[in-house]
């Protein structure tokens, strides 16, 4: 009875027959960087490898920005699985996704497109006055050296030509600063009633309110992450 | 932002802002012909010059050098432009160009000739009552212009010797040295001689 006992427990390690109580699950879901399973109704650590019981069991998957995933999970008795899950976004921030364009495009035009536009002809125009200037001087020396001591009638020319594109260019550098100032004084009571579009989001597994918006100093989209008790 | 802005226009503003050049012409109302002349301009706060010559010559530059070939009346538009040439200011100068001629020699001293006599290469000029003392308010006189024949021509060198004559006889009082009249432009030549006289040459352009 004895050597009977030593040999069943030499097979069973010879054969690895140790009973399997959970399977290795790697999840990919297809949403935001983090997500939140809920198994059974028990929410699970948050990691994308989880160890669950073979069977079938409820399944609940949440990311920000994305609508909850409800449905079933045959795990088999294995080593490890791959799941694979695709979110689908949340239509709530597809409407924020939009709105945020819509917003953006309304400041552009109300405020950074004439900024811009003033900011490129303040710094050209210094330039292009300079250019300007020396060109005209050019120009002058050369229609007086073409009158008196040079049959060099097309140097001339080309100089004036020049001149004139940088004296075109200069000026309208100037209507970019002066109509983009303007422009900018014009639209920008109507850039800051603008509504800044927010999206807000509940956790459906815990206490979190997960909420996107505009950070009102720089107009880029800023996360903020709330606790409600 | 705005504060931004009005700072950049300001400074711009400053800038752009080029004095207002002042052309000036400060010469006589004749200019020497056959010689080089360098011309300079008395313009203030200016970039460049251009100068027109109602003998359809122009020229560029703070100063012009040239060579007024004959004797004639011209007149000179000088244009003063500011950096960029946006500012400008011009004045018009008529003026006549001569060669120099022998105008006349003072002798100052006490004399017991006679006579003086100047010669140049080209010519020679005599006056008599030369005797007695002679001061700078009332020096002896001999006087060449209007004969205007004797050229000083800047082309060449050359200069003056002066004789006295006393009893019928002709003394050398002494002679100029060799003058570069290109350069010379003395006036009056003065020569000291060694019999106590000073003589002094004047020349003059042609009214």
């Amino acid at each position: 009875m004895k050597h009977f006992s030593v040999l069943l427990l030499l097979f069973g390690l010879l054969f690895n027959g140790v009973a399997q109580d959970s399977t290795k699950v790697r999840f990919y879901v297809k949403g935001s960087s983090d997500f939140w399973i809920k198994l059974d109704g028990e929410l699970l650590p948050v990691r994308n490898v989880q160890m669950i019981t073979p069977g079938l069991h409820d399944i609940e998957i949440w990311s920000p920005m994305h609508k909850k995933y409800k449905g079933t999970i045959e795990v088999p008795v294995k080593d490890s699985i791959s799941y694979y899950q695709e979110l689908k976004k949340d239509p709530e921030y597809i409407q924020y996704l939009i709105q945020t364009d819509e917003y953006k495009r309304k400041v552009f035009i109300g405020k950074t497109a004439p900024l811009f536009l003033a900011f490129s002809g303040a710094v050209a125009s210094p330039f292009l006055h300079s250019m300007r200037k020396r060109w005209h001087e050019e120009s002058i020396k050369e229609n007086f050296k073409s009158q008196y001591f040079s049959s060099n009638v097309t140097g001339a020319e080309n100089v004036t030509r020049r001149y004139n594109t940088v004296n075109a260019a200069f000026f309208t550098s100037l209507g970019l600063t002066g109509g983009g100032l303007i422009a900018y004084y014009f639209t920008r009571k109507w850039v800051e009633k603008l509504d800044k579009s927010v999206y807000r989001q509940q956790n459906p597994f815990t206490v979190e309110m997960f909420e996107l918006g505009m950070n009102p100093v720089t107009n880029t989209p800023v996360v903020g992450l709330t606790l409600n008790f | 932002m705005r504060k931004l802005f009005l700072g950049a226009l300001m400074l711009w503003m400053m800038a752009g802002c080029e004095p207002q050049p002042k052309a000036c012409l400060d010469w006589g109302d004749t200019l020497e012909a056959g010689t080089t002349l360098n011309l300079e301009s008395c313009s203030e706060d200016f970039d460049f010059l251009t100068w027109e010559f109602s003998d359809d010559r122009g020229y560029i530059g703070d100063n012009v050098e040239r060579i007024f070939e004959d004797e004639t009346s011209l007149s000179v538009r000088l244009t003063a432009y500011s950096d960029g040439g946006y500012r400008t200011d011009n004045v018009t100068h008529e003026f006549k160009t001569s060669f120099r001629y022998i105008d006349r020699m003072e002798v100052i001293g006490t004399s017991d000739f006679a006579s003086f006599r100047l010669a140049m290469e080209g010519g020679s000029w005599s006056a008599g009552g030369a005797e007695g003392t002679f001061t700078e308010e009332a020096p002896f006189v001999l006087y060449v212009w209007p004969d205007d024949k004797q050229v000083i021509e800047s082309t060449r060198n050359g200069g003056f010797t002066v004789y006295g004559v006393r009893n019928g006889n002709t003394s050398n009082l002494g002679s100029s040295p060799t003058y570069n009249f290109e350069t010379y432009k003395e006036n009056p030549m003065v020569l000291e001689s060694n019999f106590g006289l000073t003589f002094k040459v004047f020349w003059r352009f042609r009214d």
